[in-house]
This record gives C-alpha cells, sequence and structure tokens, in this order.
C-alpha cells in the first residue's frame, strides 16, 4: 500500500522553499561564524580536509583549517516528480509488546538540489594564529584567496528498500537495498571528479548508519515529548531539545552526541514499566522463599483428588488443570448444564458428579460462557451470575487503580442532540462510584433471586460478610480441609490491633511472641475497587488472612511461611 | 418471553440505512480526532438481513448500587434482563487516513479502509429504568454459549488465530466480527492477486492494482485481529459489567451537572 503525498505541496513551491531552508540550517549547525573566521583573520593550519561537503561532518573544531568559509546555502531545490513511499509488507503484533513490522520502499526520481558556498583555494596558507612567536617565519604573501563555488547535484534518483520497526517508543529503520544514484556538477571543474567520488563513498555509510540512528533518536525523543505534553497541540512537530526531560512512562538515561538533528539532541534509552516490573525484589525473595522451600524428593503433590499443593497459599503446576476447573467462571458453575458433542462419549457429564472427577473437557475450552440451558430452563441465579463476573474482573484487573466506568449520555429530547460526556479514556478515570453489591444469599435460600438491601460499607465492615469459601462453587468442594471454619467469621476484618491469643487456633507454634502478629484490614472480595491486590486464590485470602502471618513483607498480599510451620 | 422485530421492514428502507449512515457521519465528524488522522468517515451501512432475537427474561427489582444518584422515588423502579443474539450480515464501511503533517499540513497520507461484514454476539444484557424512565443503566452481564459453540472452537481458523487474552476471559461481547481492511488507496482494478504467507502460517493478500501510486494491501490479517481485539477491549471496558452506561433523558435542556464521582473506594 502506499502514501499518498500532498501534490499540491510538490507542485508551488513552498515545498522547495521549505526544504531550502531546512537543509541550510542543517548544513550549517556546526558552522561558527564568529569573528575568527572571517576572511581577515589569518586562517589555520595546513590541512586540507575536504570531509567538509561530507555532510554528516557538522562538528569540526574552529582551529582546524575551515575551507568553508561561509555557510552552505541551498541555492534551489526541485522535486519534479512527486516521491513514492509505498508499504509492501505489514506485520502487527500486539503480544507481547506493542511492534509494527513493514517493509517499505522509497522512490525519488530527477530531484535537483544546488548548493553555494565559498571555499578557501590557497592551499599553502599558513595558520599562524596560535603559533608562538619564536616560530614564526616571515611570510612574504599568506593571504587568502577566496572562490564562491556552486555545486548541483542532478538527476537525483533513489530507491531504497527499508525494514521499520515500529515499538513502543521508537523507530527503527533499516535500508537494505540502496540504489542511489545522481550528476554531478561542480563549478570548479579540478574538484568534481575527487568531490564526487567522496560523496558517493560516504553516502553508503550514510544509509546505512547515519540515518537509521538519526530517525531512532528523533522517534524516541518524539515519542517521550509527547508523553510529557499532555496539552501540546504541536502532535507531528519536531519538538526542541529534549535534553534533561524525564517522562512518566519510563526512565531516560542520556548518551552520547548525535548530528544532524537541528540541535544536538541527546539519545535516550526509554525503558518501558513492564521491564523494570519484572525485576521487582520483593518477588524475587518470596519466589527465592518458595523455591527453597520445596526442596524436597517426595512425590505426594500429584496425589489426592483435592489438594493443590503440599505447601498451602501454592499452586504445583502439575495442578494447574485442576485449579482452572474449579475457578469461579460462568461455564464452570454452569458445567453441567454444556452440552457438547461429546454427550455421546463417555465423559461424565451429570449435574452430581462434575466437580469430583477430573473432565478433560472442562480443561479445554477457555471461554467464560453461560451455558445457553440455563437460560432456557430459567435455572440461572442473577446475583450468582454478578458475582462470579465482580471475581473474574478484580482478578483480571492489572491495574490497582482500574475501575468500573460509568459513563453517562445525556439524551436531549428538545433538541434532539446528543451531548456526551467524553472523558479520557485513561485508566485514571474517576468514575467509581459506591457500589453496594448484594449479598450472596445463604445456603439454604440459593434457589431463590432475592436482593437483600444490605448496604455494605467500606469502612466499618460487619464480620459476617466473608464469603465461606466452600460457597462459591459447589459444597462439595473445598480448596483446603479446614479445621475451624467459625474462625473466619468470629475474626472482625478492621481490627488493626492484636488478636486475642485465645481465638487462635490450638497448633500454632507458641514460640512467635503474639505482638509480631498483625491483621492487615483487608477488603472484602465482595466489595468493588477495592484497593488492594490479593493473591487471586478464592477462599484463600479468607481461610488464612484472617489469622494469618505476615512473613516478612509489608503489604498486604500475605505468603504463608515455609513448612513445618502451618495451621 | 421474545420479540418480534419485523425486520424486513426496516431492511427495504434504504432511507433508514441512509439516516443511520449520516448520523454515525456527524458523530464522528463532531469527534476530536487526533492529528495524525485526517478524517473517518462511513461510506457505507446496511442493516443486516436478519433481525437480532431478544429475548426478555425477567422483570425485577433493581440490584442495589445500579442506580447512581438514586433520587427518592423507588417504587417504580424496574430491571429487565435481557437476552440478544445477533448473527448477521451487518454491513459498514469506513474510511480514514493516516496524515503525516510534517513539514507541511497533510504530506503525507494513507488512506485506510475499513469494511465490517459479519457480527456475532450472543449476550445477557441488564437494564435499569430509574426515576420513571428518566435513567437507563445498560450493561452487558455475560455471553452466553450457544449449543454448537464448543463445536465450532475447534475449527481450524480458531487454532490458527492468536489466542489472546487470559482464560477465562469474563467477557467477549463480539463473538466474531469480520473485517476486511484495505490500505493504500483505494483501487479500483486489480491487475493480480498475491497471497503470501506470514511468518505465522496465516495468510495476507497483497494486490497489486494498476493505482500509479503502487500496491494496495488488503486483508492485513494481523491489522484485523488487533481491531477487533481493540474493539472487543474497548466495549467490554464500556459496556461490560462491571462497567454501565447511563443514559439521562432530560426534557428540558440538561444542566451540566457532574456525573463521574471522584472514586473513593
Amino acid at each position: 500500500m502506499s502514501f499518498k503525498f500532498n501534490e499540491d505541496v510538490f507542485r508551488d513551491n513552498s515545498f522547495n522553499e521549505k526544504i531550502k531552508e531546512k537543509l541550510t540550517s542543517a548544513l550549517n549547525k556546526g558552522f561558527h561564524s564568529d569573528s575568527n573566521t572571517n576572511s581577515n583573520s589569518n586562517p589555520n593550519s595546513n590541512k586540507i580536509d575536504l570531509n567538509q561537503y561530507d555532510f554528516n561532518d557538522t562538528n569540526k573544531h574552529t582551529e582546524k583549517a575551515d575551507i568553508l568559509k561561509s555557510k552552505i546555502i541551498v541555492k534551489s531545490t526541485d522535486f519534479p516528480t512527486i516521491p513514492k513511499f509505498e508499504i509492501l509488507d505489514l506485520d502487527i503484533n500486539t503480544q507481547p509488546r506493542s511492534l509494527v513490522k513493514g517493509i517499505c520502499k522509497i522512490i525519488v526520481k530527477d530531484a535537483m538540489v544546488q548548493l553555494q558556498t565559498v571555499i578557501e583555494s590557497n592551499l599553502l596558507l599558513v595558520n599562524m594564529k596560535n603559533s608562538p612567536m619564536f616560530i614564526k617565519p616571515k611570510l612574504i604573501e599568506n593571504n587568502s584567496l577566496e572562490i564562491p563555488i556552486v555545486m548541483t547535484f542532478s538527476q537525483i534518483s533513489l530507491e531504497a528498500i527499508s525494514n521499520i520497526f515500529v515499538k513502543n517508543n521508537s523507530l527503527s529503520i533499516s535500508f537494505n537495498d540502496v540504489n542511489l544514484d545522481f550528476n554531478f556538477d561542480c563549478s570548479i571543474k579540478i574538484l568534481q571528479n575527487t568531490i564526487e567520488r567522496r560523496l558517493k563513498d560516504s553516502m553508503h555509510l550514510l544509509f546505512k548508519d547515519v540515518l537509521p540512528t538519526v530517525l531512532f533518536n528523533m522517534s524516541q525523543s518524539w515519542f517521550t515529548n509527547n508523553h510529557n505534553n499532555s496539552t501540546s497541540n504541536n502532535v507531528n512537530h519536531i519538538p526542541p531539545q529534549l535534553s534533561s526531560s524525564t517522562t512518566s512512562s519510563g526512565t531516560i538515561l542520556d548518551k552520547s552526541n548525535v548530528k544532524k538533528n537541528g540541535k544536538s539532541s541527546l539519545p535516550k534509552t526509554v525503558f518501558d514499566e513492564v521491564d523494570l516490573q519484572e525485576l521487582s525484589p520483593k518477588n524475587m525473595v518470596r519466589l527465592s522463599t518458595i523455591v527453597s522451600s520445596r526442596h524436597t524428593l517426595s512425590l505426594h503433590g500429584t496425589s489426592g483428588l483435592h489438594s493443590m499443593a503440599s505447601i498451602p497459599g501454592c499452586l504445583e503446576k502439575q495442578n494447574l488443570y485442576r485449579f482452572i476447573s474449579r475457578m469461579p467462571s460462568l461455564s464452570n458453575y454452569y458445567s453441567a448444564y454444556r452440552t457438547g458433542v461429546t454427550s455421546d462419549n463417555n465423559n461424565v457429564n451429570n449435574a452430581n458428579n462434575q466437580m469430583n472427577c477430573i473432565d478433560s473437557q472442562h480443561y479445554s475450552h477457555d471461554n467464560n460462557f453461560l451455558p445457553e440451558r440455563v437460560l432456557r430452563e430459567k435455572k440461572y441465579d442473577l446475583n450468582q451470575i454478578i458475582d462470579i463476573q465482580n471475581k473474574l474482573y478484580e482478578r483480571s484487573a492489572a491495574d490497582e487503580n482500574e475501575k468500573p466506568k460509568r459513563r453517562t449520555i445525556k439524551l436531549n429530547r428538545k433538541h434532539k442532540k446528543r451531548q456526551e460526556n467524553i472523558e479520557s479514556v485513561r485508566q485514571s478515570t474517576p468514575t467509581f462510584e459506591k457500589f453496594n453489591l448484594p449479598k450472596l444469599t445463604d445456603e439454604s435460600k440459593k434457589s431463590t433471586v432475592t436482593v437483600n438491601n444490605n448496604k455494605i460499607d467500606d469502612e466499618v465492615p460487619s464480620p459476617r460478610t466473608n464469603v465461606p469459601p466452600h460457597m462459591i462453587f459447589n459444597e462439595n468442594i473445598e480448596y483446603f480441609t479446614e479445621k475451624d471454619h467459625s474462625l473466619l467469621f468470629d475474626t472482625p476484618l478492621h481490627t488493626n490491633e492484636i488478636t486475642d491469643p485465645e481465638k487462635l487456633p490450638n497448633d500454632i507454634i507458641r514460640s512467635i511472641d503474639i505482638k509480631d502478629i498483625k491483621i492487615n484490614p483487608k477488603k472484602r472480595i465482595n466489595s468493588l475497587g477495592s484497593g488492594s491486590k490479593r493473591i487471586s486464590f478464592v477462599g484463600i485470602n479468607n481461610l488464612y488472612n484472617n489469622n494469618g502471618w505476615k512473613w516478612g513483607n509489608e503489604d498486604n498480599t500475605t505468603v504463608l511461611p515455609p513448612p513445618p510451620y502451618r495451621l | 418471553m421474545s420479540f418480534e422485530v419485523h425486520w424486513e421492514d426496516l431492511q427495504n428502507d434504504v432511507a433508514l440505512n441512509a439516516q443511520i449512515r449520516d448520523k454515525l457521519n456527524s458523530f464522528f465528524g463532531s469527534l476530536e480526532l487526533p492529528s495524525y488522522l485526517n478524517h473517518i468517515s462511513i461510506t457505507d451501512f446496511q442493516i443486516g438481513s436478519h433481525a437480532p432475537e431478544i429475548i426478555l427474561h425477567d422483570i425485577s427489582e433493581p440490584i442495589s448500587g445500579i442506580n447512581p444518584n438514586p433520587s427518592g422515588t423507588d417504587e417504580n423502579d424496574l430491571q429487565l434482563l435481557f437476552e440478544v443474539k445477533y448473527d448477521d450480515d451487518l454491513q459498514l464501511e469506513l474510511n480514514t487516513s493516516l496524515v503525516l503533517n510534517y513539514p507541511s499540513k497533510e504530506f503525507m497520507a494513507l488512506p485506510i479502509n475499513i469494511k465490517v461484514r459479519f457480527v456475532s454476539l450472543h449476550i445477557l444484557c441488564l437494564i435499569g429504568i430509574f426515576n420513571k424512565g428518566k435513567r437507563i443503566v445498560f450493561s452487558v452481564l455475560c455471553d452466553i454459549e450457544d449449543q454448537n459453540d464448543s463445536t465450532r472452537r475447534q475449527s481450524i481458523g480458531d487454532l490458527l488465530k492468536d489466542k489472546v487474552g487470559s482464560p477465562l476471559e469474563r467477557l467477549a461481547i463480539i463473538k466474531d466480527l469480520s473485517i476486511e481492511t484495505e490500505i493504500g488507496s483505494d483501487a479500483s482494478t486489480n491487475l493480480s492477486n498475491d497471497l503470501q504467507i506470514n511468518d505465522d502460517d496465516t495468510l495476507s493478500e497483497l494486490s497489486y492494482s494498476s493505482n500509479p501510486n503502487g500496491a494496495t494491501l488488503r486483508n492485513v490479517d494481523k491489522l484485523e485481529q488487533f481491531l477487533v481485539e481493540k474493539l472487543k477491549n474497548f466495549l467490554r471496558q464500556e459496556v461490560g459489567w462491571p462497567s454501565w452506561l447511563t443514559f439521562e433523558l432530560d426534557d428540558e435542556s440538561s444542566d451540566e451537572s457532574d456525573e463521574d464521582d471522584s472514586g473513593n473506594e
């Protein structure tokens, strides 16, 4: 597919004018036109530096020979044919990171650029400005001879195929197949061949090194600048100098110089949030704790239908499918109603035995669908469905601050106009309102759809608002055998103080000082938008966090101590 | 209780399609587009040939908390539980173009053409009616699995597609959406069609046309998947439970009362 260039721009002269200005300023970036280098002063050393003509080197010391006596002025440019920019192939990846790969072809034909400048043509000129007095010879003639020179590049044709990678914050281009050809005409005929040869050599380097680097840095600074300026309306405008900026999206390290970008903006390394997240030291400590506690040669993790792992709070990898099949999802909860093609197999699809046997059918799906039969037979429980969806939402909310959106659209009957409250779709949308969810109905009233209007207030929770774990899926299943359920309901959640030691179960190690036990005020699973991110095992929190041990960390997720400190 | 929709009457109404299209166009025209998008315009819109199936399952009292700013009279508030199934060829063609505004305005433009061919969804949604019909709250609760879904899932197309998202994604809303994309200037004639096998064994078709500007890329699979995924995410965030849409119907000209309370936990 191809880009369309704005033809009007090319037809009238505005493009040429703009290009002239930009090229002129770019070519003269390193040129110091202070009084030291005007024609009156003694010119510098003997070295002839034809590399001045190379566009790459705009930074030259003032001490060295300046062949260039004036600025390089772009006299005229001409693009009679509109360049073509085609995308030959496009590949978009959103996982693991957003990455767009493309192959592009750029074609420019018959372009013309004319440069004019002044050069020093007395090659025997001696620079005695900084030499000490005792070595200065007495010269009869040491004057400079400046000659204007006009260089014309005509019939420029460029055909290049490039690979383009667009990642989060940057654009990388590599040129694979470059055909660049031009006719070079110079007003000083002696120099023509030399200049032409050297230019063609350095063009190769230009496409291989310089252009990719420059484009990369420019795109990086542009993208990160855009993150900074949320109010900038010059989105497509090349930003000014950015050497000391930081950005919300990552860390920036300044490195070395880059040329040809107007000013000497410093390239940056932008770290993604994702990169930094993976290095959390807390997680590393936890992981190493778990790993070291698991050093065992026993095989008993695979036995038993109900155990997920020998360590409470963990899930062993081989039991993952069991865990998934028991997760609260609509398809799991209503799995009895799912009829598939496999009903004629000997897969057990009875309503009662569902949870007790390993059914690979359950494992193979990954869609949270409500079976249609549930609706047809009117066996649904609205509160249950809402609850399951809430739980899944909380589980999947990656960001703690992510709140459900509550958009309001005002429909005005009189004016028949729709006014939308368009809020920014960013995650900081403050649209959460205090939301009261109905309590889960009690075991005995499970079949009726009742709505309890208990106002569940977050700050002062009533004691019996925990969902007993076995109520969540099915009466037959418990994650972990629990000795004493009453402990759950008696422990109030909002206490920050030390628990009553009598309430602790008996087999707790007594050597641990009671004062060290703290109970964190936890938000319940039922409340929406609660800030804390918990271990997303349903049931684990209720079982253990009320009298759970804090193991090394002060945040809300608790990791249980390794064996033998089991409850 | 299911609704009977006389779809044939709607379908034959050419003016209706045009009207919806114009309304959508004016809506898009009023949006403030980012600077790299030139315009969004709908060139074609057609309602599909079959009606959606709407089944009303329940009318009850609204669950607590779903009414923002309750204002007293609660007795007449209703909550409806709806099942909507739509499985049809709704057609929508959207034109936009990416522009580069440097060095001058619209220096380079890349036209993009998106055609939606087919939409399939089967959802259970909740509608709450409050305040004597002045406020309507709409949210999509969950997806519903058809009888034949379990077979459909194993089709080759599914195996080839990337399974993105976590298992037990709680809401998909859109079960199937078929999109055709065309990037590059719209060409009328095709000279040749090239099938290209991408890295992940999907096929994308490159058509080279007689367009002087060059090749037009059609049916870029990855782009289509990307768009569908974005749309699903957008819908899931906006109307998927526990988010909802509130429609305020005012008889008088609306006062700009602030509806979004800043969240407190």
